[in-house]
């Protein structure tokens, strides 16, 4: 477990294209569906919690899912050592990657590759992201306020430069007074 | 060390190819600045762009303004996160080793911890109670909204003419396949690599 653990999150650290909200469709299918450490519903809370606090989504994901997935059945102080395996896993791959480009970024060679890969990569990460927002909606019992809610939603977060975190909050308050 | 004469404080710190930083600057301020961000700024890598580049150019003046937009093109660029991305890569143009090991330790920690106990606290807790379920339903619906308008940008800032046909393809392959994103991804990786016409990316 503790190996599959680490493995896991190397591999999501690995093709971590774009970052943030462009992990969450490897993030799903690898936490939810292939190695179900969380449902999907705890996968979206998870997501909603490292959005409203601070750092990386990818670190804050790891460290609850690590933590919870080796706490349940070990105890919490053995927890904290899967938080940390987990979150060591994740960040590995970024780290030995980021080395390789300090060593050659100077090289115009090396430049263009990564360009050319992100030619391709960029519009396809749009595609896996509409995916995962889809698989992401059908777990909620949505109704027309939910809808509501989600257009008024996607309007202030493209049209004001209020902070993300107070559109997360008010849904969360929004949700306790009307849904 | 508050008795530091002025002609040592005056002392030229070696920096590695770029950063002109005529001052004293020690790893563990390096680290204390990455602390600082990493536990400041909330929603993910994107919201640090701004907040490293206010604190490391504006404020601090460690580095300048051009060397800060390379750093971003490179960041990005690469797999990975993109805080820890960039914190190693100032960390190590500031600093060498020491400095890239102290800039990532620093990003990633209080992320770490935050959420740590934030865990600690849910599994100690048990189930929610009514409004605090209340509560997260909102939030599902908000982190809809926020992964629809990540995917919105991220496809206006593409170049490729051929975006919707790869979105939508895709989409398709994730909606009515069980193909997994990683071979999705290499998948890609290797059409671009191939079919790529030579000039439709464009190279400083």
């Amino acid at each position: 477990m503790w190996i599959n653990l680490w493995l896991q999150f190397f591999l999501i650290g690995l093709v971590a294209f774009g970052g943030g909200t462009a992990m969450i469709p490897v993030l799903e299918r690898v936490i939810v569906i292939d190695q179900g450490f969380l449902t999907l519903q705890q996968f979206v809370d998870v997501i909603g919690l490292s959005q409203m606090t601070p750092g990386p989504i990818a670190i804050n994901a790891a460290t609850f899912i690590g933590f919870q997935t080796i706490a349940l059945t070990e105890g919490i102080w053995v927890g904290i050592l899967g938080a940390l395996l987990a979150s060591f896993g994740v960040i590995l791959a970024p780290i030995a990657l980021m080395s390789v480009v300090l060593t050659f970024e100077h090289k115009p060679a090396v430049k263009a590759w990564i360009r050319r890969i992100l030619y391709g990569m960029k519009p396809a990460l749009v595609g896996l992201i509409l995916a995962s927002a889809l698989s992401i909606g059908q777990s909620i019992n949505g109704t027309w306020v939910h809808f509501l809610l989600l257009i008024g939603l996607i309007v202030g977060l493209l049209y004001t430069k209020v902070h993300p975190i107070l559109f997360i909050v008010s849904a969360g308050v929004f949700g306790i007074i009307v849904l | 060390m508050a008795l530091t004469l002025p002609l040592q404080q005056e002392r030229t710190v070696k920096c590695a190819l770029f950063s002109c930083y005529n001052g004293r600057m020690r790893t563990r301020d390096l680290f204390v600045t990455f602390l600082k961000i990493g536990g400041l700024t909330i929603g993910g890598g994107y919201a640090m762009i701004p907040v490293i580049e206010k604190e490391l150019v504006d404020r601090k003046k460690w580095v300048e303004p051009t060397h800060f937009y390379h750093l971003i093109a490179i960041a990005q660029a690469i797999p990975g996160i993109i805080a820890l991305n960039s914190a190693i890569y100032l960390g190590y143009k500031l600093k060498g080793i020491k400095g890239a090991v102290a800039a990532g330790f620093g990003v990633v920690l209080p992320s770490f911890m935050i959420m740590l106990a934030v865990a600690i606290g849910f599994v100690v807790s048990g189930p929610f109670p009514t409004w605090l379920n209340r509560f997260f339903e909102g939030v599902r619906v908000a982190v809809i909204a926020l992964i629809l308008v990540a995917a919105m940008r991220l496809f206006s800032h593409t170049n490729n003419p051929y975006r919707v046909v790869i979105t939508a393809g895709v989409l398709a392959i994730m909606i009515f396949t069980t193909l997994h994103p990683f071979f999705i991804i290499a998948s890609v990786i290797a059409l671009t690599v191939l079919f790529t016409p030579k000039g439709a990316v464009h190279v400083d």
